[in-house]
C-alpha cells in the first residue's frame, strides 16, 4: 500500500529536474534535510516542553530562566494518581472510551453496509442527517442531556458518556466505511450468498474480514474525540464516572495552575492517542478524510 | 422478505442512537430557542417569545463581533496551515533516511489533548517566564507580549491552532501529493519548466481536489475551537479573541440566558451550514465525494 | 378553594407546626425542602456528597476533615466530593441546582455567587434551619471574625457556614523598597503606590502588577481602588443602592480607579492583560514584579523558599486607599442544598466544622487563608503564614469590612461580566473611563430587568 510505494522519482514541486540531477546535488539534499530538521523541531518543540514540565518539580516548571538540564521527578506523576484520583480516571476513560468506540464501530459499520449496499431511498439525505448531528455544538446538547440523565438515573453512569461518545463517533464511521464497503467487490458477496450464506453471515465471514483496513481508519478519530471530551464529562458525571479530562482540568487551579501537575496530565492523555495513530498511521489519512482520500 | 428488511434492521441501532441521544437534544434546544428560559432568574419573563431571540441575536453586538472574530481566526488559520502543510508536504516527499520517521513524528500536535495543549502555550507564551520570549531575548530580540497583547493575541491563538493541525493538513496534502501520476511532471521536465512553473500549473491543479477536502474539513473543526483558547485566553484581552465558540459558552453556561444560548447556536449553525454549502457548491465537492462513496 | 382543602382538618404530624413556622418566614420552598432531611432515620449509615473546587482546603475535606468526621460519628457519616476547576465550578453549581438535583448535600460557593443561590431557594439555611427545629445542635460563630461573615447573612441570619474568606492585601519587596530607598508609610494611598511603581521599575523587575485577563481577578484590581473612596454602610454593597439603582460611579469612584489602573500600566509587567489568578505567584516568587495588590488567598507560596526565590523578603499590609479605609471581604461559604435528603446530618457536619477542629485541618493542608480565631492568634501560626499580619493591619487601622462583589444581584456571574468588559475596555484605551461606566450602568440596568 502508500507507505511501501517509493517515493516520486521526480520530487513534485522541489524539482521538476530527473533525479539523477537531484541526487548530483548533495547541497539540496542537504538544504531539504536541514529543512526537515527545523520543521521536526518547531512541531515537537512545545510537545517536548510539555514532557519535560511533566518531570520538573512545582518550582522549575515557571522558574526563569528557564531551566533545560534538571533532575526528572515522578511527583508530579504521584500527585496525579494519589490525590487527584488520575488512576481511577484513567480506568473510568479506558473503559468509556473502549465501549463507545468498539459500539461506534459496529453500529455505524451496520447502518454503512446497509447504507452502501441497497437501494434504500433517500440514503443520501439520512447520510447527511448522520453528520448533520456532528456539527451541532456540543454546547446545546449539554443541558438537555443533562436532565435526561437525571431523569433516568443515568448521572454519573459509564452508560451515559458511552451513549454520547457513541454518537459522536456515528457520523465518522458510518461515513468513512460507506467508502470502505463500496470498494469491496460485490462479486465476492454474490458468490457467498450463492453458496447458502445468509446475509448476516456474508456480512460477518467475508465482508467483515475485508473492511477490517477501514474499521482501523476509524477506530483513531473515534477514540480521540471520545478520549479528550470535556464538557460533557465534566457536567455529567460526578465522583463514580468522571474521566481524564476533567482530572486535567482539575489541575487547572485558581491560585497558581499546579503546571507540573497539568502537564503530566497531558502527557499522561496523548501516550494512548499516539500510539494508536502511529499503529494505524497507514489508514489515518482516509479515517480524517471521511474516506475520500486514499493514501 | 430479508432483502426487505435487512437494511432497515441494520440501520437501526443507529437510528436509535441518534434519536436517544441526538434527536432529542436537538429538538430540544430547537424548542428552548424559541422560549425565554432563565432558569437561575425566575423572576425575569419566561416561556414562549416566538422568534425574538433569534431577532435579538440579529442585533446582538458581542455576537457580530464574536462571528467577525471567528471568521478571522478561521480564516486565517486554515490559509497559514494549508501553505505550510503543502510546503512540509513536499519538503517531506524525499528520499532520505529516516524520513518515515519524520513523518510519522510530525504529526504528534494533531494529537494532543487539547486542554494540554492550551495549558502548554499558556506557560510557553507567558511574556515574563515563558521559554518564547526568553528565546527571543536569547537570540537580542525584544520580548512580545502575546496573549496579553491587545495587537498580538489573536495572532497568538491562531499560532497555536496552526501548530496543532498543520499536521493534519500535512497528512492529507502528503498523501495527495503521492497518489499525483508522474507522466505530467515528465512532460514538464522534458518541456524544460522551471520548478515554481511546474508547482503551479502541473501539482497545484491536480491538487485541488484534495485541497478543497482538507481545506472544509479543517474550516469545519476550526470554528468550533474551544478548549484550548478558553484555557489560554477565556475570549480576551477586551474581546480580541472572543470567538463564537467562547461567547456561547459564556451566554449559555455563566449568562444561563439558555434561550438565547440556543438561539445564537442555532443561527451559527445556519451560517456555517450556510458557509460550508457554498463552499461546497463552488467547488463541486460533495458531489464528486458521494459519487466515489 | 385549593388552599381552604389544604388547611383543612388532618391528621396533624410532629412536621406541621415546623411547617408553619417555615411558612412564616415566608420559605415555601425552604419548606418543601426541609421536609426530605428527616427522611433518614438516626443510626442509617449516610454519605454527604459535597460539591467544591480546587484548592487546598478542599483536599482537606476530602481527606483529613472526612477522615476526622468519620471517627467523630463513629463510622456513620461519610463524606464524599467532587473538585470542580474555578470555571466550572459555577455551572455545575446552577446545572445541579437549577434543576433540582440532589447530587449534592453541601455545596460550596463564591461570595459573589451567594444571592443566586439563595433568591431561588435552591439552599437551606443554617439558622432557619435551626429555629424550625430546635433539637439540632447549636453553632458556635465565637470562634469566627463577624465582619465577614456579612457576605452570607441575610435578613439577620446566617446561611451558610464559611470555609475561608478572602480580603485585599498589598504584597511588596521589602528588600527592593529598601534599596530604592522607600520608606514604607503606615498606611499607603494609591499616589505612593504609584510613585513607588514607577521608581521600582528597572532592572527586569515590574514596579507593581495587576491581573487584568481574569474576570473575577480584574474586577478585583477595580473594585481594590473604588472600595477606598466612599464609606459604605454594612449590610450595603457597592453596586447598587436600595432603589436597585447602580452606584458603581457615585461621585464617579468608578472612572477615578480605572484612571488609577491606568496610571500604572507603564509600570507593569508585559502580558498584564492576559494575567489570570494563576499567573500572580510564579511572577513575585521569580522576582519579576515588586508590589502587588490582590486577594490574600492567592499568594500562598512566595514564603516557601523551595518554589519561591524571594522567600522571606515579602512584606504584606492592607490594600491602599485615598480616602477611607475598609476591605471587601469575599470567600468560599458552606451551603445545604435544599434538595438533599440529608440536611439534618450536613447541618451536623457543619455544626462540628465550626467546633474548629476542621479550620486546623484546613491549615494543615496548606490552607493560608484561615479564618478560626485561635490560629489568627496563634504567634506559631502567624510565623508561619506572614500573610495574616494583614488582619492585625485591619486592627489597628480600624479598618472596616464592606461588601462590595455583586452579593444583592441574582444574576451576579452575568452582572459582573458586564462591568469587566467596560472596566478592562477603558483601561486598554479602547473608550474613556466616562464612557465606559457609563455603558456599565446602562447594561446592569439592563440586565437586572431580565
Amino acid at each position: 500500500m502508500s507507505t511501501e510505494r517509493a517515493a516520486h522519482d521526480f520530487p513534485i514541486g522541489l524539482g521538476g529536474a530527473p533525479r539523477s540531477y537531484v541526487m548530483r546535488r548533495t547541497g539540496a539534499t542537504v538544504l531539504a534535510a536541514s529543512a526537515i530538521l527545523l520543521v521536526l523541531t518547531v512541531f515537537l518543540f512545545p510537545y517536548y516542553w510539555m514532557v519535560t514540565s511533566a518531570f520538573k518539580a512545582a518550582g522549575d516548571v515557571t522558574a526563569y530562566p528557564p531551566i533545560w538540564l534538571f533532575e526528572p521527578t515522578l511527583e508530579n506523576f504521584r500527585e496525579l494518581f494519589e490525590d487527584l484520583g488520575g488512576l481511577e480516571a484513567l480506568r473510568n476513560s479506558l473503559i468509556v472510551v473502549g465501549v463507545s468506540t468498539c459500539l461506534a464501530l459496529i453500529i455505524g459499520s451496520m447502518a454503512a453496509y446497509a447504507l452502501a449496499r441497497y437501494d434504500i431511498k433517500g440514503k443520501e439525505t439520512i447520510a447527511l442527517e448522520i453528520l448533520l448531528v456532528r456539527m451541532l455544538p456540543p454546547i446545546v446538547s449539554v443541558i438537555p442531556l443533562f436532565l435526561l440523565a437525571k431523569k433516568f438515573g443515568l448521572f454519573d453512569t459509564y452508560t451515559i458518556l458511552i451513549a454520547i461518545y457513541t454518537l459522536m463517533g456515528l457520523p465518522f464511521v458510518v461515513w468513512v466505511m460507506r467508502v470502505f464497503t463500496q470498494e469491496i467487490p460485490r462479486s465476492i458477496e454474490e458468490a457467498a450468498l450463492i453458496d447458502g450464506c445468509t446475509r448476516l453471515q456474508v456480512l460477518f465471514r467475508i465482508t467483515l474480514p475485508l473492511m477490517l483496513p477501514g474499521l482501523a481508519a476509524t477506530v483513531v478519530i473515534v477514540f480521540m474525540f471520545a478520549w479528550n471530551e470535556y464538557l460533557f464529562a465534566t457536567m455529567l458525571t460526578s465522583s463514580h464516572a468522571k474521566t481524564l479530562p476533567v482530572v486535567a482540568a482539575v489541575t487547572v487551579k485558581p491560585r497558581a495552575i499546579s503546571w507540573g501537575v497539568s502537564s503530566a496530565a497531558g502527557v499522561l492523555m496523548s501516550v494512548p492517542v499516539i500510539v494508536l495513530a502511529l499503529l494505524a498511521q497507514r489508514y489515518l489519512v482516509r479515517g480524517l478524510t471521511f474516506g475520500v482520500i486514499k493514501d | 422478505m430479508r432483502e426487505r428488511y435487512g437494511p432497515w434492521l441494520m440501520l437501526t441501532p443507529c437510528f436509535i442512537v441518534l434519536f436517544v441521544v441526538g434527536i432529542y437534544p436537538l429538538g430540544y434546544s430547537l424548542w428552548i430557542s424559541l422560549n425565554a428560559y432563565h432558569p437561575t432568574n425566575p423572576s425575569f419573563p419566561q416561556g414562549f417569545i416566538l422568534f425574538e431571540n433569534y431577532v435579538t441575536a440579529f442585533f446582538d453586538e458581542r455576537a457580530r463581533h464574536a462571528l467577525g472574530v471567528t471568521a478571522l481566526f478561521t480564516f486565517s488559520s486554515v490559509s497559514l496551515s494549508l501553505v505550510l502543510g503543502m510546503g512540509i508536504a513536499l519538503l517531506f516527499n524525499i528520499r532520505l533516511p529516516g524520513v518515515a520517521i519524520a513523518r510519522a513524528l510530525i504529526l504528534i500536535p494533531m494529537l494532543v489533548t487539547p486542554i494540554a495543549v492550551g495549558i502548554t502555550w499558556r506557560i510557553m507564551y507567558n511574556p515574563e517566564l515563558g521559554v518564547i520570549n526568553y528565546l527571543l531575548r536569547l537570540v537580542g530580540l525584544p520580548g512580545q507580549g502575546w496573549l496579553g497583547s491587545m495587537n498580538q493575541a489573536l495572532l497568538s491563538v491562531i499560532i497555536v491552532d496552526v501548530w496543532q493541525w498543520t499536521p493534519f493538513m500535512f497528512l492529507i496534502l502528503f498523501a495527495g501529493v503521492r497518489s499525483l501520476p508522474k507522466s505530467p511532471f515528465e512532460a514538464a521536465a522534458i518541456d524544460g519548466a522551471a520548478r515554481w512553473q511546474t508547482f503551479l500549473y502541473v501539482t497545484l491543479p491536480m491538487m485541488r481536489p484534495v485541497i478543497v477536502l482538507a481545506v472544509l474539513l479543517r474550516a469545519v473543526d476550526s470554528v468550533r475551537t474551544f478548549d484550548q483558547i478558553f484555557m489560554m485566553t477565556r475570549g480576551g484581552p477586551n474581546l480580541v479573541t472572543d470567538l463564537a465558540s467562547i461567547y456561547l459558552h459564556r451566554v449559555n453556561f455563566k449568562f444561563f440566558d439558555i434561550g438565547y444560548g440556543a438561539a445564537l447556536s442555532w443561527a451559527f449553525l445556519i451560517l456555517l451550514l450556510a458557509a460550508v454549502i457554498a463552499f461546497i457548491r463552488y467547488t463541486g465537492f460533495l458531489r464528486r465525494a458521494t459519487e466515489a462513496g | 378553594m385549593a388552599h381552604s382543602s389544604m388547611n383543612g382538618p388532618r391528621p396533624r404530624r410532629p412536621g406541621v407546626s415546623r411547617r408553619a413556622i417555615l411558612k412564616g418566614m415566608g420559605g415555601a420552598a425552604a419548606a418543601a425542602a426541609a421536609t426530605p432531611a428527616f427522611r433518614a432515620r438516626a443510626g442509617d449509615k449516610v454519605n454527604l456528597n459535597v460539591l467544591l473546587t480546587n484548592i487546598p482546603w478542599t483536599d482537606a475535606i476530602l481527606s483529613t476533615v472526612a477522615e476526622a468526621y468519620n471517627a467523630h460519628t463513629g463510622g456513620r457519616v461519610t463524606i464524599t466530593g467532587e473538585q470542580m476547576p474555578y470555571e466550572s465550578h459555577y455551572e455545575k453549581m446552577v446545572l445541579e441546582l437549577s434543576s433540582g438535583s440532589s447530587t449534592f448535600d453541601i455545596v460550596t460557593s463564591d461570595t459573589i455567587w451567594i444571592r443566586q443561590i439563595v433568591n431561588n431557594n435552591w439552599v437551606t439555611g443554617l439558622e432557619p434551619m435551626k429555629a424550625a427545629d430546635p433539637s439540632l445542635p447549636d453553632l458556635n460563630w465565637g470562634d469566627f471574625l463577624d465582619g465577614p461573615y456579612l457576605f452570607s447573612t441575610f435578613n439577620d441570619e446566617r446561611w451558610a457556614i464559611h470555609a475561608t474568606q478572602s480580603t485585599p492585601v498589598f504584597v511588596y519587596r521589602k528588600d527592593l523598597l529598601e534599596d530604592a530607598g522607600i520608606d514604607p508609610p503606615p498606611l499607603w494611598n494609591w499616589d505612593q503606590y504609584r510613585d513607588a511603581a514607577a521608581k521600582l521599575t528597572k532592572n527586569g523587575v515590574s514596579g507593581a502588577a495587576m491581573l487584568l485577563g481574569g474576570q473575577d481577578a480584574c474586577m478585583g484590581d477595580w473594585m481594590f481602588r473604588v472600595m477606598g473612596y466612599d464609606p459604605n454602610p454594612p449590610g450595603n454593597d457597592f453596586l447598587l443602592n436600595d432603589d436597585a439603582e447602580p452606584i458603581f460611579n457615585e461621585n464617579n469612584r468608578g472612572v477615578r480607579a480605572i484612571e488609577r489602573m491606568k496610571e500604572i500600566l507603564d509600570y507593569c509587567p508585559q502580558g498584564v492583560f492576559n494575567f489570570d489568578y494563576p499567573d500572580g505567584p510564579p511572577l513575585m516568587q521569580e522576582g519579576k514584579a515588586a508590589l502587588v495588590v490582590h486577594w490574600l488567598d492567592m499568594w500562598p507560596g512566595l514564603d516557601d523558599p523551595s518554589i519561591s526565590k524571594h522567600a522571606g523578603n515579602f512584606g504584606y499590609t492592607i490594600s491602599p486607599t485615598d480616602n477611607v479605609s475598609q476591605h471587601m471581604v469575599a470567600g468560599w461559604g458552606m451551603f445545604i442544598s435544599a434538595f438533599s435528603e440529608h440536611q439534618r446530618e450536613a447541618y451536623e457536619f457543619m455544626a462540628w466544622m465550626l467546633e474548629g477542629k476542621a479550620y486546623q485541618l484546613f491549615r494543615e493542608a496548606g490552607e493560608t487563608t484561615l479564618i478560626y480565631k485561635p490560629d489568627l492568634v496563634d504567634p506559631a501560626v502567624k510565623a508561619e503564614i506572614p500573610l495574616l499580619e494583614v488582619y492585625d493591619d485591619i486592627n489597628d487601622y480600624k479598618t472596616t469590612y464592606t461588601a462590595f462583589p455583586p452579593y444583592k444581584v441574582t444574576n451576579a456571574a452575568e452582572v459582573q461580566r458586564l462591568i469587566y468588559e467596560e472596566v478592562i475596555a477603558a483601561v486598554v484605551g479602547e473608550k474613556s473611563p466616562e464612557t465606559a461606566m457609563q455603558t456599565a450602568e446602562d447594561r446592569v440596568v439592563k440586565a437586572l430587568r431580565g
